[in-house]
């Protein structure tokens, strides 16, 4: 291998796991992952593809940072740092005017908020309800019979008549969907309403913590362009999207990619 | 050893156990003056409230927003808090006689969303536990909860009370508003506790009062040091002082005993924290009574310390003027508005509350605020937006969690744990590490 400097993050997640190469500033390969009970055996699989694509060995690369839920999982990393540093700084880094970060994981959900000079200066989590994540919108789209794939496709199909959802729990929601698709109501229309309903509970998240713009939108969950629109209505605000479209369920992994390659260099000049 | 006197129960013995278990440890500890000290005077205190019911003197109860000098100023009249056996319990006795109690009061029928300390002084007076008072003389500050409590209280002993209306804003006319009501409080104590007041009594109780005073400004100012000379925990315990012992000598002596170690801790170069500190917090709302070894945990986990908190933080207005009988009950309205902790911040504008937290930051050069959101304080909660925004503007950190202060049912250790060091690690630790 030549020169170059090559760092890595692993985000090993609830619900999937993502391994991404930091190649001299620029970002290189990355892979995402089904999670698996073996986080362990996840984190080194995931690894072992990205420095594949990227044709290196293992000794190419620098350091090594893991994140995520199983971030204590990823024996091989140089060191671990929590998901919520790693979308927080891999957010600023690639966009430097983000102050507020919405991460939408599978398992839960965070707000990260940056003060002027890019140094987080809060967070608030919702970790201990499983309504408004991944999980939960899979969950829901799984009960209608859809991929969740599909949700940004029905949310944007149609006219625009979100219904309302009385409930945000994740056991009583599924039977009012149910009623709703007996009833026969729109299937789009359901789907809108669901989005809303998790955009509003997000949306009291970031209040809490204080809206300060730019916002960007990280996690599986971003990739939902309906959830997405939801979001800019109740927040009445745009949402602005990374450079060079960079996926935004791999912000983790990047993040610890970067946090990687900064403690590297600084290794190197202490 | 057991309490000397009649009518003691379990409840009491655990604290009075725990209380001499602790001083045999601290007192085989000569840096430990100022934790010594305390739990010596909360022994004391015990003693000195049994040995009036013993010989038959009067006690009046009061509550934690009320400072007891005016009592005081009765010669042979005990004032007991009614908070007592709650903070004695969660602090050096056995928690789990405080949940007991909490959940006594809510079998009664008091709301769940009452201040915990409320519903187990509530709990208390149920199972019978405190001697019984010639009458009740309370504040109707720092929170609602307190009245609710004070209503059911006087409900169940069937005593008079008198309680004093604090006014919401704290100038020289609200002061002087008070004063007026302490001065027609006086004619109500003597009538039923059946002694004379003293005006010259009272002056000595106010001249205490202000040396327990002087020493605990000298106490807030050598704690800004940095490193912070004294540990986390003994901040959270000035209100108690404060409660307990204003205008009582033991008070001046726990004072100057937290004054003195700081002093000569920092004269010999010693950090609260062993190995040195790292990172200083500014403590807001409600300390952790139920567990003071949190506070070890923090300094010798995460090297963080708590030099000031909202309970240490000792105001510097002026000290009561004794000149007159006038005076002193003008300067004793003027502490109970402008320094009691809580009464102070709890009431008014929430800038009141939002100013202080700001200040203890900058004075104690804080690298971020810890606001422990107490579960009952709906006062201070309804503010928590403000506070964030007037936090953010500062470019102070904080941290926001809920608990409730004196039952670890509502949020175990463990996770407030968690949520200090999730905050330290994440947000903390990296802007450090940047400037």
């Amino acid at each position: 291998m030549n020169s170059s400097l090559v760092t890595a993050g692993i985000d090993i997640g609830s619900t999937t796991s993502k391994a991404a190469l930091w190649i001299d500033g620029l970002l290189g390969p990355y892979v995402i992952g089904p999670s698996t009970t073996n986080p362990r055996a996840t984190a080194r699989e995931c690894y072992e593809k990205v420095i594949e694509m990227a044709g290196l060995q293992a000794t190419d690369v620098a350091y090594i940072f893991g994140t995520g839920y199983g971030r204590a999982k990823v024996a091989f990393a140089d060191e671990n740092i929590s998901e919520i540093s790693a979308h927080g700084r891999g957010a600023r880094f690639l966009l430097p005017s983000a102050r507020t970060i919405i991460d939408i994981g599978g398992q839960d959900t965070k707000v990260i908020s940056l003060d002027a000079n890019g140094e987080m200066i809060d967070f608030v989590t919702n970790d201990k309800c499983a309504a408004g994540t991944g999980r939960f919108l899979d969950f829901i789209a799984r009960s209608v019979g859809i991929d969740v794939k599909d949700l940004a496709g029905l949310h944007a199909s149609g006219s625009y008549q979100p219904v309302t959802l009385s409930s945000m729990c994740s056991v009583f929601i599924e039977s009012e969907v149910i009623n709703l698709v007996n009833d026969e109501v729109p299937l789009n229309s359901i789907i809108q309403g669901l989005h809303q309903a998790v955009a509003t509970r997000v949306a009291a998240l970031v209040k809490r913590i204080g809206l300060v713009q730019d916002v960007v939108v990280t996690g599986g969950v971003a990739k939902n362009a309906g959830l997405v629109d939801e979001l800019e209505r109740k927040l009445a605000v745009k949402v602005k999207t990374f450079p060079g479209d960079i996926d935004p369920q791999i912000l983790g992994a990047v993040g610890a990619a970067i946090i990687a390659m900064q403690k590297y260099l600084k290794q190197g000049t202490t | 050893m057991a309490i000397a006197g009649k009518d003691r129960q379990d409840d009491w013995e655990v604290v009075y156990e725990g209380a001499s278990g602790l001083m045999e440890l601290y007192e085989a500890d000569p840096e430990s003056k100022g934790m010594n000290a305390i739990v010596k005077g909360f022994r004391n205190f015990t003693e000195t409230l049994f040995t009036a019911q013993d010989e038959g003197r009067p006690i009046v109860w009061h509550n934690c927003g009320c400072s007891p000098e005016l009592i005081r100023g009765i010669e042979g009249v005990q004032p007991m808090p009614i908070e007592l056996l709650t903070v004695l319990q969660d602090l050096i006795g056995d928690v789990n006689y405080t949940v007991a109690a909490i959940d006594e009061a809510e079998a009664h029928g008091v709301a769940p969303e009452v201040c915990s300390i409320d519903k187990s002084a509530v709990g208390l007076v149920l199972k019978g536990l405190y001697p019984e008072p010639a009458c009740g003389f309370y504040f109707n500050t720092p929170c609602d909860s307190q009245i609710t409590a004070i209503k059911v209280l006087t409900e169940l002993n069937n005593k008079p009370m008198r309680m004093m209306d604090v006014p919401y804003l704290s100038g020289d006319r609200e002061a002087r508003y008070l004063a007026k009501q302490f001065r027609e409080a006086i004619p109500f104590l003597e009538e039923h506790t059946k002694r004379k007041f003293s005006w010259e009594k009272f002056r000595e109780v106010c001249e205490e009062s202000n040396r327990t005073a002087e020493c605990l400004r000298d106490w807030n100012e050598l704690r800004k040091h940095i490193p912070c000379p004294q540990v986390s925990k003994l901040v959270a315990l000035n209100t108690a002082l404060l409660v307990a012992f204003s205008g009582d000598p033991e008070g001046t002596e726990v004072a100057m005993a937290f004054r003195d170690e700081a002093k000569e801790r920092i004269e010999r170069g010693e950090s609260a924290v062993a190995g040195g500190e790292i990172y200083r917090a500014v403590w807001y709302q409600d300390p952790v009574w139920w567990d003071l070894q949190f506070y070890d945990w923090m300094e010798s986990e995460l090297k963080l310390v708590i030099p000031m908190d909202l309970f240490g933080f000792y105001a510097a207005e002026a000290l009561i003027d004794t000149s007159t009988p006038e005076s002193m009950l003008e300067g004793l309205a003027r502490k109970s508005l402008r320094v009691m902790p809580m009464s102070r911040q709890f009431k008014g504008p929430i800038d009141n509350y939002i100013d202080d937290y700001l200040l203890l930051c900058a004075d104690y050069q804080a690298d971020f605020g810890i606001f422990a959101g107490h579960v009952a304080c709906k006062h201070g909660h309804g503010g928590i937006g403000l506070f964030r925004e007037a936090s953010r503007e500062a470019g102070i950190p904080l941290l926001f969690f809920e608990f409730d202060m004196f039952d670890p049912r509502v949020t175990p250790i463990e996770t407030i744990q968690e949520y200090i060091s999730q905050f330290v690690e994440d947000v903390i630790r990296p802007r450090k590490e940047a400037a």
